[in-house]
């Protein structure tokens, strides 16, 4: 991500869920606790249904059509918010990326 | 009966066919904080949540945050909880102590529409009785602490229903070598639990747990015969399973014959519908309204509802034990406890006399009552 916004080169590939991460849906949100962390944490709003979305392994270009679609966002908006989530869930083992 | 008000019935039976309704207006202040206070109380605050999730529940925007505040307190501690057991579970794996996972995380995981519905509190594994021992020794050694000492030398292995431990985070982790306490705990079949456990998927690794008709009486047996008031997440339970579940009935019904346990799954049944007022029936809840449990039998469930004696619970399983060592082992276990059994029990210093007197005495009323 560059102080402009993510480049598509850093968040292209397909992500999914990696299976050792034990989660709950709740209202407002979704808990995870990730292989590698003591404490559960809670994502909200479009990063919940970002989590949602990677039920089954996605392009990024189709999870933020899905997104754009859904919220009715410019898909650069989306790309440029869902990024940094995507990478950050990414680096804690949250999430498996294929390139 | 559980004597639940008809919004608590409505929330215990969310999803459910019920006649329980919840109320039209937006509940006012204290009649939110009992309903939320009871709701976190019975663990029912995945239901509450549900209710409010998919529309049936008026609420303020202030009182779903709060359902959201403490149902997300709740899936934290039910994460950790499935951390810590996949961590025994493979810690059991690697000594080769066959286990099998109850409760909670099982039902969570199979038998509502998402596991988020259902909140639990500890961890309990059923581990063989020739292994108790061994697995308490295990997980002394990795820190867990027992409240109370073994009742006698051997007692755990071979007539105990269960060995509470408490690990150093303060997870309480009930190791189980059966399914309920005395006479109706000695005539389950537990070898065959072993045999017929299926794989429960946890963060992409799998633990054995119950078959789901294993998994239905385990539950029958904690709302039967369990507390006096039976939890309403377990009545839920046995709903959810008869209701909205794969089961096969004929095989349930097979079990509950072979371990003496048709007494258990009608009572647990009937209490499960009244609960909840629930109007779709299934053919064991039909069974279970017309079952009529032979005198035996009623005075066993009497033994732990309306008596609840531990001293009639004995006598009850004497039946169940066949050698007539094992039958003075166990009244002696029970009439004569280790003293540091008893040291954990409270201050009095005549408790070792008067556990003595009361187990006598009461053994005598039950004898000269049979």
């Amino acid at each position: 991500v560059t102080s402009d916004g993510p480049s598509k080169v850093a968040v292209a590939g397909t992500w999914a869920r990696r299976p050792e991460v034990l989660w709950r849906w709740v209202i407002d949100g979704v808990v995870l606790l990730l292989t590698d962390e003591d404490n559960p944490f809670v994502i909200t709003g479009s990063g919940a249904v970002l989590w949602g979305l990677l039920d089954q392994p996605r392009s990024t270009t189709d999870v933020v059509a899905q997104l754009a679609d859904l919220y009715g966002v410019d898909p650069a908006v989306v790309l440029r918010d869902i990024a940094p989530l995507l990478e950050e869930l990414a680096a804690r083992g949250g999430l498996e990326r294929t390139l | 009966m559980t004597g639940l008000l008809d919004v608590q019935a409505a929330i215990a039976s969310s999803g459910l066919p019920s006649l329980a309704a919840l109320p039209d207006a937006i509940p006012d202040a204290g009649d939110w904080a009992d309903l939320i206070g009871w709701a976190r109380e019975e663990r029912l605050i995945g239901m509450l949540a549900h209710a409010i999730a998919e529309g049936p529940l008026e609420v303020t925007l202030e009182q779903a945050k709060a359902v959201a505040h403490h149902h997300t307190e709740a899936m934290a501690w039910v994460l950790t909880l499935e951390r810590i057991l996949l961590g025994l579970a493979g810690r059991l794996e690697a000594q080769s102590i066959p286990h099998v996972v109850l409760k909670g995380p099982t039902v969570a995981h199979t038998v509502y529409p998402d596991p988020s519905m259902r909140c639990y509190g500890d961890i309990d594994l059923l581990v063989p009785g020739r292994d108790v021992d061994r697995t308490v020794a295990l997980l002394e050694a990795d820190g867990c602490r027992r409240p109370y000492p073994e009742i006698r030398p051997g007692f755990d292995r071979r007539f105990g229903k269960s060995v509470t431990l408490i690990r150093p985070d303060g997870v309480e982790v009930d190791l189980h070598r059966t399914l309920v306490a005395g006479r109706f705990g000695l005539s389950v079949g537990l070898d065959s639990l072993f045999r017929a456990a299926r794989p429960l998927e946890i963060g992409g690794r799998r633990v054995p747990m119950l078959a789901p008709e294993e998994r239905l009486l385990v539950a029958c047996y904690n709302a039967a015969l369990g507390d006096a008031v039976p939890r309403v997440m377990t009545l839920r339970d046995i709903a959810q399973m008869l209701l909205q579940s794969e089961l096969d009935e004929g095989r349930v019904l097979s079990l509950a014959e072979a371990w003496g346990a048709q007494a258990v799954l009608a009572r647990a049944i009937r209490l499960s519908w009244a609960a909840l007022r629930l109007t779709s029936t299934t053919g064991l809840s039909e069974w279970s309204a017309t079952y009529r449990p032979s005198r035996a039998d009623q005075r066993a469930l009497a033994s732990y509802t309306t008596s609840r004696s531990a001293t009639a619970q004995t006598l009850s399983a004497l039946r169940m034990v066949p050698r007539v060592q094992d039958k003075v082992a166990l009244i002696t276990a029970v009439v004569v406890p280790n003293r540091g059994y008893l040291d954990r029990r409270g201050p009095d210093p005549k408790r070792y006399v008067n556990w003595w007197r009361r187990g006598i005495r009461s053994l005598a009323r039950a004898v000269s009552r049979r």
